[in-house]
């Protein structure tokens, strides 16, 4: 168990230590946790996936259990969009123009919009249109990504 | 899952109005659902045994071994959801085909079973499905765990539903059964009051944790010549989910009741017994079981679990045919299962279980169980 758990921890490290997102002289604590956030997602949505396989449970459960899930997908969206927005340029470690920072500003603002839309999508027990919502989502962050990683 | 989507116009609505005739159209937004699942077991026995607490074979009823192979859990629901003013409606028939236990050797006519009829809307939901005493998590095994809280019954439930915390109360089907000193079952049936069930559920992000409550009434009228007696049942099950790393969590249940015996263990155990003289003796189960789900790749996972569940019968009472009253039971499961394809569950489940009766008998099973399952 300590192996594993120490694997894990030098797992984020390194996804840290090599990521573009920041440049490496400023490592830091919004960075990480930036990664842990996206890590969270990743594994929601890996649950959500594993949800047709909890066995004793009726299928307006699994849709309960299913809307709890994007729920917590909505705020870990919110909590990714709120740390993006409050990066300061030193955060990031790049040399922004007024432009690049409103760019920047503007990727969170769409996060927090489609962290809204994906709670309607829980509220309306519309989970045929996640899929689709979660795609927009990994656009917008590789957009984001290819944009502000080049110059690392 | 395939998706129908109709939209339904169930009325057009004529208004007067002081301006003028208008007419407005009025349209409901219904989604209709359908799903189900194929499945397809294998299943070797070492004894023609069946993996439920109550059914290990005794070792002095010992059989051959078994191999047998059916698509009785292939199951299939529809499901419905339409907006009100109340919160959205839905509602649920599922059915499988396990209400049969054996076809004919031709053409294994297996027929559809009940599994749920629900409607829920407002927090409101009533019908047949799973009783809110069962347990809020199940393991990730093929078989079932020995003290397995799983009552599929009619109920009307009211859901207070939050973020974090969810609380049910819920007016249960009644059904009781007793041994009499031959232990044999006596089902109880006239004038039953309701099973009363109260839930409180938590969903933290470390997992998941559900305690429930159960109340209900034991009573006979006249099944011993002209007598009656009544008692105060209860139950508590405790179950829940944490997650450990990546995707990996233990899964754990926990039970202990007088009195709630058709609620755990798929009828193994009596409510209580029932003397000459008709007084009415409830029966204390207690029970548990605690499980590891390792996921290997995001296709391939592993759960190993241990289950026990016993009862502590009224020896004073049962005076003959102790054989037929299981005193404890246990089991081992170990299983891989893998997803090849998306919705393709393919895997392997390993499990032994020994049950042991009131007149100190005992019987062992192996059982090894494949599956192929496809889910629509």
């Amino acid at each position: 168990m300590q192996n594993k758990r120490f694997r894990h921890l030098m797992l984020i490290i390194l996804i840290f230590v090599s990521s573009g997102c920041v440049s490496k002289e400023h490592d830091n604590k919004k960075a990480l946790k930036h990664m842990i956030q996206s890590e969270k997602l990743r594994l929601l949505m890996r649950e959500l996936d594993m949800v047709v396989y909890e066995r004793q449970k009726s299928e307006l459960d699994r849709d309960k259990m299913r809307k709890r899930y994007m729920l917590s997908l909505g705020d870990t969206l919110k909590h990714l969009s709120a740390e993006i927005e409050n990066m300061s340029e030193s955060d990031l470690g790049l040399k922004l123009t007024q432009e690049d920072i409103q760019e920047y500003k503007r990727y969170a603002k769409n996060l927090s919009l489609d962290a809204d839309e994906i709670y309607d999508l829980a509220h309306k027990y519309e989970f045929e249109l996640l899929n689709k919502k979660l795609e927009d989502v990994k656009v917008s962050c590789n957009a984001c990504h290819k944009q502000f990683r080049k110059e690392l | 899952m395939k998706i129908l989507r109709f939209l339904v116009f169930l009325f057009f609505v004529k208004s007067l109005f002081a301006s003028g005739n208008e007419i407005e159209l009025k349209s409901l937004d219904m989604v209709v659902e359908i799903g189900g699942r194929a499945h397809l077991s294998m299943l070797h026995t070492s004894d023609q045994s069946s993996f439920f607490a109550g059914k290990i074979a005794l070792d002095r009823d010992k059989k051959s071994d078994d191999f047998s192979l059916n698509a009785r859990e292939s199951r299939l629901w529809l499901k419905t959801k339409t907006p009100t003013e109340y919160g959205m409606l839905r509602t649920l028939v599922e059915i499988d085909f396990l209400g049969t236990k054996g076809g004919s050797t031709s053409k294994n006519d297996y027929y559809p079973r009940l599994r749920h009829a629900f409607i829920e809307v407002g927090g409101f939901g009533f019908g047949q499905t799973n009783s809110a005493f069962n347990s809020i998590v199940a393991l990730d095994t093929i078989s079932y765990p020995m003290d397995d809280t799983l009552v599929r019954q009619s109920l009307i439930r009211y859901t207070y539903d939050t973020k974090l915390f969810a609380y049910d109360i819920s007016i249960e089907e009644p059904k009781i059964t007793l041994l009499d000193q031959n232990s044999s079952k006596s089902i109880t049936k006239d004038n039953l009051p309701y099973d009363l069930v109260l839930r409180a559920r938590y969903y933290p992000l470390w997992g998941e944790l559900g305690i429930s409550f159960l109340a209900r009434k034991i009573l006979q009228d006249s099944v011993v010549d002209n007598t009656k007696d009544s008692k105060y049942g209860y139950g508590v099950n405790l179950s829940g989910r944490i997650k450990t790393f990546a995707l990996d969590d233990i899964r754990f249940n926990a039970h202990y009741g007088e009195g709630s015996g058709r609620y755990i263990a798929y009828g193994a155990f009596s409510e209580g017994t029932i003397s000459s003289s008709g007084e009415i003796t409830l029966t204390p189960v207690y029970g548990g079981h605690l499980g590891y789900r390792h996921f290997w790749s995001e296709k391939l996972r592993s759960t190993i679990a241990f289950s026990y569940i016993g009862a502590d019968n009224n020896l004073d009472v049962l005076q003959t045919g102790l054989h037929k009253v299981t005193k404890e039971s246990h089991a081992m499961q170990i299983n891989l299962l893998w997803l090849p394809i998306k919705n393709l569950l393919t895997g392997v489940e390993y499990a032994w279980a020994q049950r042991e009766v009131l007149s100190s008998e005992s019987g062992k099973a192996n059982f090894l169980n494949f599956i192929l399952r496809y889910d629509f």
